[in-house]
């Protein structure tokens, strides 16, 4: 099979060039492009896996730019911006980005990211669309097999204790609830709950260490402070 | 507590009172009543009848009865006496009347009729004799066939105008009740010429009248002494009323109504109450004397007596309830010290000469420093005031005499209308543009601060406009540079972090990319290695300066859900977890709070505790514990950290508060500083307080919220 090849959308070239050289040396075909309408045209020339692309940058910038592109295709598309507010990421992921790395970022990261992206992308994107209606939940790149009681993320089998894969499946059947530390304990080990916070973010830790890329910066598994912990859900 | 069973105790008692009250009136009346329910006519002048009037009843009552069953004499006008019809009966077995009457038919031969009724054969022996002679006056003319001229009279019931009485056997006048019909009788077309009707008594017959006698007597006392034991319990009862409106510690609103009204008012009420009792009782005492003295028309007469005094007993309730009213607001006002203030000749006149002291005063303030047209209107004002003043004087002298004081009347009238029609109509003018500026005063207040008014130029509220205008303008220009400000300030630190991240991004990915380089030297690699450590702590140093920056400007948005403070503090040692277990301290969280719930922004809310362990972590003393409490009281919900710092803390509360301000003066450990001022300004952000506190080594900080109230949330 070919490398995977991909775009990286940037009007700074030094970042463009470190970008490039990084992602080379995971044997990615990496493409360079400065501004929005060189990336839309780069797009329609050739075939191009993933995509990179930055947010402020002069003739378009990266937010139209990924709102044309999704128009025709539906390749991954990693923003990469210096804005760091929330407001700013939930308006790139609902204009139809995959994920938002927020600048300056760890390099590794983003290979992270990168190669989660195009391993959902590339070896699951019919997949999961088949067998959504078995016994799975689905929730971004995690999928839950309730059959098989184990969960796949972005393709690859995690390894989780019983207790874990638990504590996953009462999150991922409700996407988006909140639960609070008791009402987890409660469930999971099935007891009556006394002072059991420190347990369940344990548990919830080791979760988001074997789920998530970024356990600082959990995509998932979030924590709603002071108040409890849930599932995001996922476009 | 102890006030409201008071309370509670003195309206039941007012109430219990009122009601026993009306009860008794409602009772006595109805006891008044049966006075003349009792078979037989009684009233209370019988009582005082004499014993000879006794003897005379009775032949009165015995010749009716006779009179109505032998001579066709109608029921209505009967007359019993005090004897019911049983009686009567029992005293018609000892008692007889002979009647011998000489009766004219008109137009007929004379008859003579010789009639007894009644025993006739007891034992008249040493009993009573009585009797009664009648005899036409025969000045009176008579018509040839016998019937009388003047038929006038007879409706009159004046048929004893036409006879002449004269008793027998009695030396004293025998006063007896002839039926008229006896006398003169239209219906069967007869009149009486002359006549003798004796009545005869045995000795048990005349004992028997006096026990019926003594009998009724009692009766009638008994039904008096009732209604004196009523009366008086409604006097009590009144007296108890007064008491206890007294003793009502506050006022009812129908209480503060009635204390407001004038005092001469309340006294004239009580006087006319009074006389309005005393002319009842009077009324029942005249009608009851006017009775016993006339016999004639006795039924008419004790039923009056009777309804006055029914009438009496249902009256004596109201008229004691407004009289302990008034009495009790009396007293009130005397507790309280007002009742010079509330009577109309003193009260009123006073508080009027106060105002009046009061308005002179406010006048005086305002001439002295106010403009000249302010001073004008004052005048003026005053001037038709005056006017107004001597022209009331005068009209009140001019009542006795008119027509002189009428023509001065007229003239100030006059010169009053004058006056106020000129003034008026410049205060109308003057008055429309004040309302224009006020109306101005009100949009610019309201937020249009270009606001104008259309004030003519040249009158005296135009150059007032002016100046308004000129201040609405000033602020409208400092606030839109403000507004200014605030954007390029917004805009300036975005700007400023996004230049600042974006070489940091290519620093980051080139120092990376020389880590990966595998032909570094060893030295190289550990610059590297130092490269990456700092770059690391640059970029958290530019998102916190990023962060501190928006939180302090007032840009950012919080999003206020209800948290748990407890839960947080939990949550977040549980994620330190490993930083505390690496720091190597001994954390003592204990929570001393039921209620822990605030509300709070969830994310900004963590970096506020996070920061503040991390703080305490950093700059403890190794070997030492750190303490996290929390504690509540009835209002507000508080987190407590306490460390022990690892070094002399040579600096002030503020100090450690202001940006950059750093435990060391010295730069060189971890941590940017910006900790602290991060948790202070999103503590302020979503509504709590943030305080420190130092004593000797011990660094102390508390977060203060309000407690979320789950009764008001209800």
């Amino acid at each position: 099979m070919n490398q995977p090849k991909i775009l990286v959308v940037d009007d700074d070239k030094e970042i463009v060039g470190a970008i490039k050289k990084r992602l080379e040396m995971e044997d990615y075909e990496v493409f360079a492009a400065y501004d929005g309408l060189e990336a839309m045209d780069f797009l329609m020339e050739k075939e191009i896996q993933l995509l990179i692309i930055d947010v402020m940058m002069p003739k378009m910038d990266g937010l139209s730019a990924t709102m044309k592109i999704r128009e025709s295709k539906n390749i991954p598309i990693i923003i990469l911006s210096a804005k760091t507010e929330e407001s700013d990421k939930i308006l790139g992921l609902s204009m139809g980005a995959d994920d938002y790395i927020s600048k300056p970022f760890r390099p590794d990261e983003l290979v992270a990211r990168v190669k989660s992206q195009l391993r959902r992308y590339l070896q699951l994107g019919s997949m999961i669309k088949q067998e959504e209606h078995k016994n799975q939940i689905v929730n971004g790149g995690l999928i839950l097999d309730t059959d098989g009681k184990r969960i796949l993320v972005d393709g690859e089998p995690v390894k989780l204790t019983a207790t874990e894969y638990k504590i996953l499946h009462l999150l991922m059947r409700n996407l988006g609830r909140v639960f609070s530390a008791d009402e987890i304990y409660e469930r999971v080990w099935e007891e009556e709950a006394y002072a059991v916070e420190n347990t369940v973010m344990v548990h919830i830790r080791r979760i988001r260490e074997k789920i998530e890329i970024d356990t600082r910066n959990p995509r998932y598994l979030k924590v709603v402070w002071g108040i409890g912990y849930k599932m995001e859900k996922m476009a | 507590m102890d006030t409201k069973w008071k309370k509670w105790l003195n309206f039941i008692a007012v109430f219990i009172v009122i009601i026993i009250m009306s009860v008794t009136g409602i009772y006595g009346a109805i006891e008044c009543n049966k006075l003349g329910m009792i078979d037989g006519t009684v009233s209370l002048d019988s009582l005082e009848d004499s014993r000879e009037s006794l003897f005379s009843d009775t032949a009165s009552a015995l010749i009716f009865q006779w009179a109505s069953e032998k001579q066709g004499v109608a029921n209505s006008t009967t007359y019993k006496g005090i004897f019911g019809e049983k009686e009567l009966k029992e005293i018609l077995r000892g008692a007889v009347v002979e009647a011998k009457l000489k009766i004219k038919p008109y137009g007929k031969k004379m008859k003579t009729i010789q009639e007894t009724y009644g025993a006739k054969k007891a034992d008249y022996q040493g009993g009573k004799i009585t009797g009664i002679r009648m005899e036409r006056d025969t000045s009176q003319k008579v018509k040839s066939d016998g019937s009388f001229t003047d038929t006038q009279t007879e409706d009159d019931g004046g048929a004893e105008a036409f006879y002449r009485f004269s008793s027998i056997y009695s030396e004293s006048d025998l006063s007896v009740n002839i039926p008229e019909e006896l006398l003169i009788n239209s219906d069967k077309k007869q009149r009486l010429e002359n006549g003798t009707i004796t009545v005869k008594f045995t000795k048990q017959c005349i004992r028997n009248i006096e026990t019926y006698y003594k009998e009724r007597q009692k009766e009638l006392q008994n039904i008096i002494k009732t209604a004196i034991v009523l009366a008086g319990i409604e006097c009590f009862g009144s007296i108890l009323l007064i008491i206890l409106f007294a003793l009502q510690e506050r006022r009812t609103r129908f209480f503060a109504g009635i204390d407001r009204i004038w005092w001469e008012v309340i006294a004239m009420l009580v006087c006319s109450v009074m006389i309005a009792g005393g002319t009842l009782f009077a009324a029942v005492f005249y009608f009851s004397r006017q009775y016993s003295s006339s016999s004639g028309n006795t039924i008419q007469t004790s039923t009056v007596v009777e309804t006055f005094m029914i009438i009496s007993f249902m009256v004596i309730p109201c008229i004691v309830a407004i009289f302990a009213v008034c009495v009790q607001t009396t007293v009130w006002r005397i507790k309280q010290k007002k009742l010079l203030d509330t009577t109309l000749c003193f009260g009123y006149f006073r508080k009027w000469y106060r105002l009046s002291k009061e308005r002179k005063r406010l006048e005086y303030e305002a001439m002295s420093f106010s403009k000249q047209h302010e001073k004008d209107r004052i005048k003026q004002y005053r001037t038709v005031r005056k006017i107004l003043i001597v022209f009331i004087f005068l009209s009140i002298c001019a009542i006795p005499y008119f027509s002189f004081f009428g023509v001065g009347m007229a003239i100030l009238g006059v010169a009053a209308v004058r006056c106020l029609i000129r003034y008026s109509e410049q205060y109308a003018k003057e008055q429309k543009n004040l309302c224009k500026l006020i109306d101005q005063i009100d949009r610019i207040s309201n937020g249009e601060l270009t606001a104008q008014a259309d004030i003519p130029k040249g009158t005296i509220y135009y150059d007032y406009s002016q100046k308004l205008s000129n201040i609405g303008n000033g602020m409208e220009k400092a606030l839109q540079e403000q507004m200014r400000g605030e954007k390029m300030k917004i805009d300036l630190i975005t700007n400023v972090s996004h230049d600042l991240k974006t070489p940091l991004t290519s620093i980051i990915g080139y120092v990376d990319l020389l880590g990966k380089d595998e032909t570094l030297s060893p030295e190289s690699r550990d610059y590297v290695q130092i490269l990456n450590k700092k770059t690391e702590r640059l970029k958290n140093i530019i998102a916190d300066l990023f962060e501190l920056a928006k939180a302090t400007s007032g840009d950012m948005k919080v999003n206020l859900e209800e948290m748990d403070m407890r839960r947080l503090m939990e949550q977040t040692l549980a994620d330190m977890e490993d930083k505390i277990h690496q720091a190597g301290f001994i954390i003592r969280f204990e929570c001393h709070a039921k209620q822990t719930k605030f509300m709070g922004d969830v994310n900004r809310m963590y970096r506020v505790v996070q920061n503040v362990m991390e703080n305490a972590l950093k700059y403890s003393l190794k070997g030492t514990r750190i303490f996290v409490d929390i504690y509540e009281d009835p209002k507000s919900l508080w987190m407590e950290v306490v460390n022990t710092a690892s070094y002399e803390m040579n600096f002030t509360e503020e100090e450690i508060m202001e940006r950059f301000a750093r435990a060391e003066k010295s730069r060189t450990s971890e941590g940017n500083g910006l900790g602290l001022s991060i948790a202070d300004s999103f503590t302020k952000n979503c509504g709590g307080s943030f305080k420190i506190s130092i004593k000797g080594d011990q660094f102390r900080v508390k977060i203060i919220f309000d407690k979320i109230n789950n009764e008001k949330k209800r």
